[in-house]
């Protein structure tokens, strides 16, 4: 019963069609670790502060994520879908604050924390709320 | 949308998850009136604004399969 019970949540998952993109990801340590560290980067986020080592912090700690995540396999990509707004976010940030003439804004990075902190609170949620 | 139905949004108790993004939008909005932002960065926060409902979707998404996944276990185990 078990066994059959499991082909079916299988059959259910992958929509019945071949699409291993719909079967979830499961809870994962590293990924649960990672996550946390992102979060905790973007809640330290001094805005008086210089801010691209910040940025570059949060950027690194997302490419982990993501690296992390493709070389585990296929079954990853719903992780990876989920991070891919909050990795474009930063990306903005960083090639911001990468060009010559950029100087620091507090309240522009005072906004982009409070979008960042949104979006990395739910994606937390998500990726630790699997079983 | 006026700013005023935005105030309206980020007032109600009813759903949270809306009054926090309308108090986003109003937040961004006023610094960019105020010279706070320039346009460039006004644009950009507001595209960060999109792509957060696309990680909202992705995450409900994730969190619908689990429940799924939860509950056929539960099933599983008393059965």
């Amino acid at each position: 019963m078990k066994k059959l019970l499991a082909i079916f949540t299988f059959a259910l998952l992958s929509g019945c069609a071949g699409l291993t993109g719909l079967i979830p990801s499961f809870w994962d340590d590293n990924q649960s670790h990672r996550i946390i560290s992102v979060r905790l980067d973007i809640e330290r986020l001094d805005c008086k502060a210089a801010q691209k080592p910040q940025v570059i912090k949060i950027r690194d700690d997302l490419a982990w994520f993501r690296l992390y995540s493709e070389s585990k396999g296929g079954r990853q990509a719903d992780v990876i879908a989920l991070t891919a707004p909050m990795t474009d976010t930063v990306e903005d940030w960083y090639k911001r604050v990468s060009l010559e003439s950029h100087k620091d804004n507090a309240i522009y990075c005072d906004l982009k924390k409070r979008v960042l902190t949104e979006q990395s609170t739910r994606a937390a949620k998500a990726v630790l709320g699997r079983f | 949308m006026s700013l005023q139905t935005l105030y309206e949004i980020a007032g109600r108790d009813d759903a949270p998850w809306a009054a926090t993004r309308a108090a986003m939008v109003i937040a961004i909005t006023e610094q960019y009136q105020n010279g706070g932002l320039d346009r460039s960065e006004y644009l950009e926060m507001m595209q960060d604004l999109v792509r957060m409902d696309a990680l909202d979707a992705e995450a409900s998404d994730i969190e619908l399969k689990t429940m799924l996944v939860t509950a056929v276990y539960a099933v599983a185990q008393v059965v």
